[in-house]
């Protein structure tokens, strides 16, 4: 059994080190691997990456991550990478980490991801060149996600870790009107088109904790701010997810 | 505040739906606050701003931007700060 902490949207600055502190303090008593989805930076600060940084490696368990669209803001995501991998983070874009847990292999394939909507409401890349953009930017995060977990379909067990959503399911409770800004139906194709046991994803405050793909992939929004705790415990199985967690933790 | 693209200055006398629009687009850009998840909303003459934030020092900072934007709107600030002392249970994820 795999036990995975799990969050997103923790939006660390100069104020928060006693915050993340308490938060994570006893993460490793009950987790195997730590699984960030996005937005770590409340805008993308060097300053405020080394607060993450110097975080998540008190935890003493491995960490990778995703960036999100706060880690963009101030445009030193490159150095907030750096800072990060610096501490031993693996921050994915388009790519993958494996770890070995007890005998059993965790391949984790990440991608910021981004938005367009899903089936029947989504934008389409037609017309303006700004509207191509947008849309090309989430294929091709998509097309990238697809290859990563494609790469590690060897693992015992397979995640998807984004920013932005796959389904519609998990943001129930956000307004209608701005799910095209909240992720894609394109990530969730790209998921159900290469396989994985697990999608994880933040960027949705006031959404829904549970959903699924169209293939039937557990999806866990675990922004912060909806999870209204400090990380999501997650627990799988290489045999396709047994009952047992509990006693592990 | 007419189609600068900047969105940020006081904007009191306008309509409500101009006050929401630029006080929510201040609260994700200005570096006290830096949040998209709080919503704002004109209540019986008083801006109300909801959601989360991550530390005290940013709730209070609402009150900055929001004086900035809008100030002769009275404030309720409603936005709460993430506490989460908790240790998570354990899902099985089936």
């Amino acid at each position: 059994m795999i036990r995975i902490a799990a969050v997103g949207d923790i939006h660390a600055g100069e104020d928060s080190p006693a915050t993340l502190g308490q938060q994570f303090g006893h993460l490793a008593e009950g987790a195997d691997l730590l699984l960030l989805a996005g937005d770590l930076t409340k805008r993308g600060r060097p300053e405020e990456a080394r607060v993450v940084a110097d975080a998540v490696a008190q935890t003493g368990v491995p960490v990778a991550a995703v960036l999100g669209n706060h880690d963009y803001e101030c445009s030193r995501h490159t150095e907030v990478v750096s800072i990060l991998e610096g501490a031993g983070v693996r921050v994915l874009e388009g790519s993958t980490a494996t770890y070995e847990i007890g005998g059993t292999v965790v391949g984790v394939a990440g991608t910021k991801g981004f938005g367009g909507g899903f089936a029947g409401a989504c934008a389409t890349p037609f017309g303006e060149p700004e509207t191509k953009a947008f849309i090309g930017h989430t294929a091709a995060l998509a097309d990238g996600l697809e290859a990563a977990l494609r790469s590690v379909a060897e693992a015992d067990v397979r995640i998807a870790l984004l920013h932005y959503s796959p389904v519609p399911a998990t943001l129930v409770g956000e307004r209608l009107e701005i799910y095209p800004f909240l992720g894609s139906y394109l990530l969730a194709e790209a998921v159900d088109r290469a396989g994985a046991d697990l999608v994880l994803h933040g960027h949705a405050h006031a959404g829904t904790e549970r959903g699924e793909t169209p293939g039937g992939v557990p999806v866990r929004n675990v922004a912060q701010p909806l999870l209204r705790r400090a990380y999501a415990l997650l627990c799988l199985d290489a045999g396709r997810r047994e009952a047992g967690c509990e006693a592990n933790a | 505040m007419t189609g600068t693209g900047g969105g940020t200055g006081p904007v009191d006398g306008e309509a409500p739906e101009y006050v929401v629009a630029h006080l929510e687009e201040a609260l994700a850009r200005d570096p006290r606050v830096s949040e998209q998840g709080l919503h704002a909303a004109v209540e019986d003459g008083c801006v109300v701003v909801r959601g989360t934030v991550t530390t005290v020092e940013r709730q209070a900072a609402i009150a900055a931007v929001a004086g900035d934007v809008a100030p002769d709107h009275p404030l309720r600030n409603e936005a709460e700060v993430a506490d989460f002392p908790d240790r998570p249970e354990p899902e099985v994820v089936e």
